[in-house]
C-alpha cells in the first residue's frame, strides 16, 4: 500500500480522532536543544531511541502536521490482517530483522528522494528491563545514502494517564559530518551508528537540566521547604566550613550523597539550609513516616521511605533513581539518632547507593546544639568517588567495605575538626 | 548458560573471593550457610536485577531463604 495520498488521508484521520485523547494521554513536555528553530527541514530522517510501542503515537502527537513514514518491525505486521492493514494504511515500511530483504532501504530513500520523512528507531527492538538495545547500523547507511539530514529525538518513555512524557528534539544534522577517514565501509557505518548513539542519547542530559529549573511546579512542597530553609541561615545562624577550617564554598553539581551523622531530629532542616540551593531527597526510617498525613507531608519535601529491618530493594531503588536523576540524596549513615554524638560505626547502605547510581559522597558533621541560641556549625568533608576504591567494573562487597571505612574516617575527621573550631 | 549458572557468575562477582561458589548448591541457605548479610543480600539482587534485566520488590525478599528460591524469583520474572 504505497498510495501517498492515501496514507496522508488514513493519517489525517488517525491525527484528526486521536490527537486530543493521545494529547491527554502523553501530556508531552517538549524541549528544544539550545538553538533547535521550530520549524524543521522539509525532508528529513526522524531518528528517536525506544521505549515503548507508544512511541509512533507520541510521534504523532509531537509533529501532528508531518507525515512521517515509519520503519516497522515484521512481528507487528504477523499480529493479524486488521493489524498489518492498519500498519500499512499508517505508512509503515516493513523491516525483517533477522532476514536478507533489505527493500526498506530502497523503500525509505525513495521517500525521502519524494521529500518525505522517515522515522526509524534504530534500535530495532523494545528494552528489556529498562536496557537499551544498541543502535542497529541501517540508519547509519540510510543516511549516508540520502543528502537529507536527522533529526534526533529522545523521549523519557514516561507515558501514562498520571504521568507526563519529556521528549528532546535535537538540532537537525548530516550524519557524513561524523565520518573518519582510514575506516573500512563496516567500520565507518559502525563509528557514524556510535556518533547517533551518542547524539539521542545525548538529549537527555538536556531534559535533565531542564528538570533542575530553579523553581518547578512539579516539585512545588519541595521548593517552598528551599524557600522557608533558604531564610532559615539567619534563624539557626549556620556556620559551614571545611575540615581545614576555611569557609566552605564550593557549589555541589549533579547527583550525590549526603552523609551526615545524626544528633537530632533538626538535623534535616540543618542538611536543607546547607544545601538551601539544591532539591534534596531524604532516606526518612519507616518509624517516622507513620501516619497519613505526616507520611504525605514528609513525601511532598522529599522523604523516601526505608524499612531498616529488612532489605528495603524499593527504597534503595528508588533512592538510586533518584540520584541518577542528578539529585541530592541525604542519608544518615549512623543508621538512627546518636545524641552523644558518637560516630563509632557506619552502616554501608549510603555506599552502596552511592556505588549502583555512579555518584560521589560528601560526609559531613553537624556539631550538636547546647543551647537554643549556640551558632550551628556544619563541617563539609572531602567529597568521596566511589570509583577510586574499585578496581574491577563490577564492585564487589571488598570494594563496598573499603569505601564505608573511607567514609567512616572522613566522618570522623569532619567531627574531631568540628570540635576543635568549638 | 542456566539460571543456575548466571547467577553463580554474579555472586562471584559480588562476593570476589569471600564466598567459595564451588559449594553452592540449590538448597545452599544464603544467610546460615553463606553469611549474607542484608547488605550482601541487596547488593547482590541489584546485580541480579542488571544481569536478568528484571526488578525485585520486596515481597519477594520475604521469601527468600535458599539459592533454590532465588532462582526460581528470577525464573517467574523472566517468563
Amino acid at each position: 500500500m504505497k498510495n501517498k495520498w492515501f496514507i496522508n488521508l488514513f493519517l489525517g484521520l488517525t491525527k484528526l480522532t486521536g490527537y486530543i485523547p493521545a494529547l491527554i494521554f502523553f501530556k508531552p513536555r517538549i524541549y528544544r536543544e539550545k538553538g533547535v528553530k521550530k520549524r524543521l527541514p522539509k525532508s528529513f530522517i526522524l531518528v528517536s531511541n525506544h521505549k515503548s510501542l507508544l512511541d509512533f503515537a507520541l510521534c504523532l502527537v509531537i509533529f501532528p502536521f508531518r507525515t512521517i513514514r515509519f520503519l516497522m518491525a515484521e512481528v507487528l505486521y504477523n499480529k493479524g490482517k486488521f493489524f498489518s492493514f492498519l500498519l500499512n494504511a499508517w505508512g509503515g515500511i516493513k523491516v525483517e530483522r533477522e532476514g536478507r530483504d533489505f527493500s526498506f532501504v530502497a523503500d525509505s530513500l525513495e521517500v525521502l528522494d519524494d521529500g518525505g520523512i522517515v522515522g526509524i528507531f534504530p534500535e530495532g527492538r523494545l528494552p528489556v528491563g529498562g536496557k537499551p538495545w544498541p543502535f542497529t547500523t541501517s540508519t547509519a547507511f540510510i543516511a549516508t545514502n540520502t543528502d537529507t539530514p536527522i533529526v534526533p529525538i529522545y523521549t523519557d518513555g514516561n507515558y501514562g494517564i498520571f504521568k507526563r512524557a519529556n521528549v528532546c528534539i535535537g538540532e537537525p544534522f548530516y550524519l557524513t559530518d561524523y565520518c573518519k577517514e582510514g575506516l573500512n565501509e563496516e567500520e565507518q557505518l559502525q563509528n557514524l551508528t556510535n556518533a547517533l548513539e551518542k547524539k539521542v542519547y545525548s538529549l537527555k542530559s538536556e531534559i535533565d537540566k531542564k528538570k533542575h529549573r530553579l523553581f518547578d511546579i512539579r516539585h512545588l512542597p519541595m521548593d517552598i521547604a528551599r524557600l522557608v530553609c533558604s531564610g532559615l541561615p539567619l534563624i539557626l545562624r549556620i556556620k559551614r566550613r571545611t575540615p581545614e577550617g576555611e569557609k566552605y564554598r564550593k557549589k555541589i553539581k549533579g547527583g550525590a550523597i549526603i552523609a551526615a551523622n545524626h544528633t537530632s531530629f533538626a538535623d534535616p532542616f540543618i542538611v536543607g539550609v546547607t544545601f538551601w540551593y539544591r532539591r534534596l531527597y531524604f532516606l526518612v526510617a519507616e518509624i517516622v513516616m507513620k501516619g497519613k498525613l505526616r507520611s504525605t507531608l514528609l513525601k511532598g519535601v522529599g522523604a523516601i521511605k526505608i524499612d531498616r529491618n529488612s532489605a528495603d530493594i524499593e527504597a534503595v531503588n528508588k533512592s538510586v533513581q533518584k540520584l541518577k536523576e542528578g539529585y541530592l540524596l541525604t542519608v544518615f549513615p549512623q543508621g538512627g539518632i546518636h545524641r552523644e554524638d558518637d560516630i563509632d560505626t557506619v552502616k554501608s547502605g549510603a555506599v552502596l547507593m552511592a556505588i549502583r547510581a555512579g555518584v560521589p559522597i560528601i560526609a559531613m558533621h553537624i556539631l550538636p546544639r547546647k543551647r537554643w541560641y549556640n551558632m550551628r556549625t556544619v563541617v563539609i568533608g572531602k567529597t568521596i568517588y566511589p570509583q577510586d576504591f574499585c578496581q574491577r567494573k563490577i564492585p564487589s562487597t571488598t570494594d563496598i567495605n573499603n569505601i564505608t571505612e573511607a567514609l567512616f574516617k572522613e566522618l570522623n575527621r569532619c567531627k574531631n575538626a568540628n570540635n576543635q573550631d568549638k | 548458560m542456566d539460571t543456575f549458572e548466571r547467577l553463580l557468575k554474579v555472586c562471584d562477582a559480588v562476593f570476589e573471593g569471600q564466598i567459595d561458589i564451588s559449594v553452592i548448591k540449590p538448597e545452599t541457605l544464603l544467610r546460615e550457610d553463606l553469611s549474607i548479610n542484608s547488605i550482601g543480600l541487596l547488593y547482590m539482587a541489584m546485580a541480579v536485577e542488571e544481569e536478568f534485566g528484571i526488578k525485585f520488590n520486596n515481597d519477594d525478599f520475604i521469601d527468600i531463604k535458599t539459592v533454590a528460591d532465588v532462582i526460581r524469583i528470577i525464573e517467574g520474572k523472566v517468563s
